[in-house]
């Protein structure tokens, strides 16, 4: 809401500059920003009206005209507005003049006619858009007067940022009632005393049937006839809308915009001569339609309050107007509406047919409920003032019972204290109890009962005043004192790890941690993977990121592509993350996890002088995930086992599903060349994801003796099929190896030349040791011969040469 | 005798032309070996007899010893020079790279918020989580944002179904701790959320962390104790101005932003500060006695305190980011840069 000193001022007129007023009223809730100044920088403008304009002899467009600055001679000025017409009062800039943005006026001639200054519009004045023509004064404007002084230019403007509770201070009146509590009794001046009511001219009454009391508590309605329809806004009224940022339109509509401004009370006027029948707010029947002013059709729902007449609805109660009754340039007889409506009827309405009007903002935050007839009245008292017209009676519906009733609260001093840590005088928190406005009384046993005003929708609870209190007392006056609890120490689970440890890990074995968007392509993820349900977004704020992730792979991937574009050739990620998926988790109907995921491509390490460089591959991943769950994945005591199983994302020879007992609980793999291409890649990428939770658990480690004597190695040169797993081979010789087999290890495998096609060799090395003697060499050939035995038997291996 | 010195002037000579240590092997094996020379002194010992037989045995034998010295004497030369030697061909350029795996960088959120939870967790505050798919409930009523209320404007939410968004906040955290823990309690909740809202300084999705206490002896001068303490270790400045203005929260009252003396410019005015002085980082307040009563807690009993804090905002200004989109591009020169 933007609010204008010149305008506050009428209401309260506070000490010091508006620049002081916008930080002090920041410092207590009211967010202001500016000010702003109104005058954008206009001097030695004055106004002027055109006499005489004559064609240019050389430019068509050109008028010379002839205009009389109420002072000295005419002058002659040139011009090219279509608006400029003999009679017209206008703004001349005169020779010396600046405009915005420190424009210079000097006498010059156009096309070879002289002229004595230029002719303003409104845009040049910075006195917003005004079309191609000239700004016009209304035609009583006395001639030769400043612009500014005339306008009141000198002026600054404020924009306030409110809050949803301070539907108060949503008008003038209200920020002067809390500039006066900010700034203390007695600080300010100025104050308007409201007016009498108007005593009606005519007993034109309207049938009035409130169908919905418990929406519309109170509805006040008045008839005027014989507005003047040739009226016209005064300039100081257009000025002031204008800088409220509204635009005047039409001396009636003006008039409620102006109520609305300044006291915070929406109305409305229709058009007296398109009612049929009598008035009645009720609800609305389902499809039912109505022709808003703004020319949108809405089809109503059955739950929208309606003010209506009875060929039907005339406008969404609260809202905004309907076209068909709306007050235009032919209108003489007006029927005015002021209204209280429940804030929770009106709430959500609005939106629910994409409307936002300032009606409706003020209305569901809540209008002050007692101010509905003063409204009317200040709103009958303009118009009459603007178009004269004679009013009729005001035509009432009240439901006392349904009208909000302020209650009164307890306030308990020591509740302050307990709360804030600060102990405020008892006098101290009358005085800021009181500066909002509420009735305040002490009630003998350190508190105050506190009756709020009307307009206070967001007092109703005791903590609701304390905060008042915090409030006016300047949270810069309230205390600061360091936390104090009983010390506890939190628990430190050696059996776990935490998520940074991971993430950490990860790091020293050369990645970069990523985080995307929880949302991604859906088309995108279908072809990762098809098999998998996704979660939609209903309301996604792009189509490329409409769905949950259900997998951290498309980030990673477009990650991939984005630094591909950047010449980044060489790539080591990882993101944590949760994935999507519906079904039953915490939250009804929907699981999600938290998960590791990786990417590696380009080489296997950066181009380096001493390191002969290669693509990555399956087993530098495999290396980087064994790492990191700290063991290698045949390792006897390694959690998570490798499955070798075909992933769609995956290519089918280079994938592998991990699991964690049963429960499968990620994938390793390379892309699948399909994918390579769609993703429009250069190169392989290779990619591995894990739940979280497979690898958070963590082994307490235990100690074991370490033996002290020599140990014994043995190598097995072994030709297999090429089919068979090299697992195989260490699975077999760590079950028949017997006790004081320590390490088996793969050291070299090799296929191609010397090698039977479908066959590979294999090296095998065994160490065995003792724990309590130093082995005897039969004992070691022994068990040598028994591995070399089974995995022939059971592997088709047989040791070479 | 003659025959002696012309043998050690020979073996002498040979012990010092040796020039390597097998050499020098060589002339020891040729002298003093089994079928050496001297050795074959030795052993003509035996066809002399007497004065002869002892003078010669004496001056062959300290031949012997002569040779063995000199033998002994190249030896540690030739050792010296052959370890020079090594040492010469060993050298290397030291001004080369290491070989190597370079490490990579957390991301900067990911380090921002570790660097929240390790200041919170000093206090003894834990870390709770909770899911990213919210009810309504959990998200706004119990908060004490009813449908239809205002405040919802202010959070764009996202919604998969009628009645389950991505959170807007973390505080439903809050509430899911208060639902099944009884106080007194100290935690913080990380985490993603997600408010519809896309241009150069919103991001549909991003971090925040909100903290809740609630004790018997919870005040409001306490909460801005807290929150001033953080702030000055996280920013390492222990003079940092902190200011709190009112504000309003459904789910808090009092309510607070917390604005900082600008770090960028140390509050002389700024681009980053809007030529304020001040940077608005977190809000705040005392737990609404209406959330309470939601959760079933005793509002006379316990006295809560409440604070969200946005890890990007912070991040930005830890690490001079000058761009919120630069943290979902993830360009690996931009990750690198917090290794």
């Amino acid at each position: 809401m933007k609010i204008s000193e010149s305008w506050l001022r009428v209401w309260c007129d506070f000490p010091g500059s508006f620049q002081d007023w916008a930080r002090r009223m920041t410092a207590a809730g009211l967010e202001v920003n500016g000010p702003l100044p109104v005058n954008l920088g206009v001097s030695g403008v004055v106004t002027a009206r055109i006499l005489e304009t004559l064609r240019h002899p050389d430019a068509e467009r050109l008028k010379i005209c002839r205009v009389d600055c109420g002072v000295g001679e005419d002058q002659q000025v040139v011009c090219g507005a279509p608006n400029a017409r003999p009679g017209l009062v206008v703004a001349l800039a005169r020779p010396g003049a600046t405009l915005p943005e420190g424009r210079k006026i000097d006498a010059t001639s156009l096309r070879g006619v002289p002229s004595a200054g230029m002719l303003c519009g409104a845009d040049e004045l910075g006195l917003g858009e005004g079309g191609d023509g000239l700004l016009e004064l209304p035609e009583n404007t006395p001639l030769g007067q400043d612009l500014v002084t005339l306008l009141g230019l000198d002026d600054q403007v404020c924009e306030l940022e409110l809050t949803p509770n301070r539907a108060d201070c949503l008008s003038v009146r209200g920020v002067a009632r809390e500039t006066r509590a900010v700034y203390g009794p007695g600080a300010c001046g100025g104050g308007k005393l409201p007016g009498d009511p108007v005593t009606p001219h005519i007993d034109t009454r309207i049938g009035l049937e409130v169908c919905a009391p418990e929406a519309a508590p109170h509805f006040c309605l008045r008839v005027i006839r014989g507005i003047d329809a040739a009226a016209r806004s005064p300039l100081w009224l257009a000025e002031r809308l204008r800088r409220a940022g509204l635009r005047a339109i039409h001396p009636v509509v003006d008039a409620t915009n102006h109520v609305l401004l300044e006291y915070g009370q929406p109305t409305h006027a229709y058009d007296l001569a398109c009612l049929s029948g009598g008035i009645s707010v009720r609800w609305s029947r389902p499809d039912e339609r109505i022709e808003l002013l703004d020319g949108q059709h809405p089809t109503l729902d059955d739950h929208t309050l309606l003010i209506a007449d009875e060929a039907g609805p005339l406008a969404l109660a609260g809202v905004m107007g309907g076209k068909k009754s709306s007050v235009t340039a032919s209108t003489c007889d007006i029927l005015l509406e002021a209204a209280f409506f429940e804030p929770s009827t009106i709430a959500g309405r609005a939106r629910r047919y994409g409307l936002h009007t300032d009606a409706s903002h003020r209305f569901e935050r809540g209008v002050d409920p007692a101010a509905v007839r003063d409204a009317m009245e200040t709103l009958t008292r303009l118009v009459l003032s603007l178009c004269g017209g004679e009013a009729g009676p005001i035509v009432e519906a009240r439901s006392e019972a349904h009208l909000p009733q302020p209650c009164p609260v307890r306030v308990r001093e020591a509740r302050i204290a307990r709360v804030l840590g600060a102990h405020l005088p008892g006098p101290v928190v009358a005085q800021h109890l009181e500066a909002t406005g509420s009735r305040v009384e002490a009630d003998g046993e350190g508190g105050f009962v506190v009756l709020p005003p009307s307009y206070r929708f967001d007092l109703a609870i005791e903590a609701d005043f304390i905060e008042e209190v915090a409030r006016l007392h300047g949270y810069d006056n309230l205390p600061e004192r360091p936390p104090t609890a009983m010390l506890a120490m939190l628990p430190v689970p050696e059996e776990t790890r935490r998520l940074p440890a991971i993430q950490q890990h990860l790091v020293h074995r050369g990645y970069h941690e990523s985080i995307n968007f929880a949302f991604t392509d859906g088309r995108l993820q279908q072809k990762l993977n098809p098999d998998y349900e996704m979660v939609a977004v209903r309301n996604p704020i792009a189509a490329d990121l409409d769905v949950m992730r259900t997998s951290l792979w498309p980030g990673l991937l477009r990650n991939l592509q984005t630094n591909l574009n950047r010449q980044q050739r060489r790539l080591r990620l990882f993101e944590t993350g949760h994935v999507f998926a519906p079904g039953e988790g915490v939250v009804g109907g929907y699981r999600e996890e938290p998960e590791l995921a990786l990417l590696v491509a380009g080489s296997h390490a950066p181009e380096q002088w001493g390191l002969p460089l290669r693509e990555v591959d399956f087993f530098d991943l495999k290396a980087d995930l064994e790492a990191l769950i700290g063991y290698p994945f045949e390792h006897a005591e390694c959690p998570l086992r490798l499955d070798r199983a075909p992933h769609p994302a995956l290519h089918p020879g280079q994938s592998a599903r991990l699991l964690r007992g049963d429960r499968a609980v990620g994938w390793i793999g390379r892309l699948h060349p399909r994918l390579e291409a769609e993703f429009d890649l250069p190169m392989s990428a290779l990619l591995a994801s894990v739940a979280l939770s497979a690898l958070v658990p963590n082994r307490l480690p235990r100690f074991a003796p370490v033996s002290r004597f020599p140990a014994s190695r043995r190598d097995l040169a072994l030709l297999l099929a090429a089919s068979t797993p090299a697992n195989r081979l260490l699975e077999i010789a760590r079950e028949v190896g017997g006790e004081h087999l320590r390490e088996v290890k793969i050291f070299d495998v090799y296929t191609g030349e010397g090698i039977e096609s479908g066959r590979k060799s294999i090296a095998l090395s065994l160490i065995f040791q003792g724990s309590s003697s130093t082995l005897a060499d039969e004992d070691v050939d022994i068990a040598v011969a028994r591995v070399a035995a089974e995995l022939s038997a059971r592997a088709g291996a047989s040791v070479r040469g | 005798m003659d025959d002696l010195e012309g043998l050690a002037e020979a073996a002498l000579a040979a012990v010092a032309a040796a020039d390597s240590l097998a050499a020098l092997d060589a002339t020891r094996v040729h002298w003093l070996g089994r079928k050496g020379l001297l050795t074959a002194q030795l052993k003509a010992l035996g066809t002399l007899a007497g004065d002869e037989k002892r003078l010669r045995g004496q001056a062959v034998n300290a031949l012997k010893a002569r040779l063995e010295d000199a033998i002994a004497e190249r030896g540690l030369v030739l050792e010296q020079a052959a370890l020079v030697a090594r040492i010469a061909a060993e050298e290397v350029d030291i001004s080369l790279p290491g070989r190597s795996q370079p490490p990579g960088a957390r991301h900067p959120v990911s380090l921002t918020l570790e660097r929240i939870e390790l200041l919170f967790r000093s206090l003894g505050f834990a870390v709770a989580e909770g899911p990213e798919i919210e009810t309504d409930f959990h998200n706004f009523e119990a908060l004490n944002i009813p449908a239809h209320h205002p405040a919802r404007a202010m959070h764009d939410t996202f919604y998969v179904d009628a009645t389950h968004l991505l959170r807007t906040h973390t505080s439903p955290v809050q509430v899911r701790v208060m639902l099944t823990e009884p106080p007194p309690l100290r935690l913080i909740a990380p985490g993603r959320v997600y408010r519809c809202d896309y241009d150069v300084t919103h991001s549909p999705m991003f971090h925040q962390v909100e903290g809740l206490w609630v004790d018997e002896d919870v005040t409001f001068a306490a909460l801005r104790g807290l929150l001033s303490d953080f702030l000055r270790r996280f920013f390492e400045r222990d003079d940092l101005p902190v200011r709190l203005r009112p504000s309003y929260f459904p789910f808090t009252e009092p309510s607070a932003e917390v604005d900082i003396g600008c770090v960028l410019c140390s509050g002389r005015g700024c681009r980053v500060c809007k030529q304020t002085g001040w940077l608005e980082v977190l809000g705040c307040g005392m737990v609404h006695p209406q959330v309470f009563a939601q959760v079933g807690v005793d509002a006379e009993k316990w006295v809560g305190c409440a604070f969200g804090l946005g890890v990007e905002r912070l991040a930005m200004l830890r690490y001079e980011v000058n761009d919120l989109r630069l943290f979902f591009e993830n360009d690996a020169r931009f990750l690198a840069q917090f290794a």
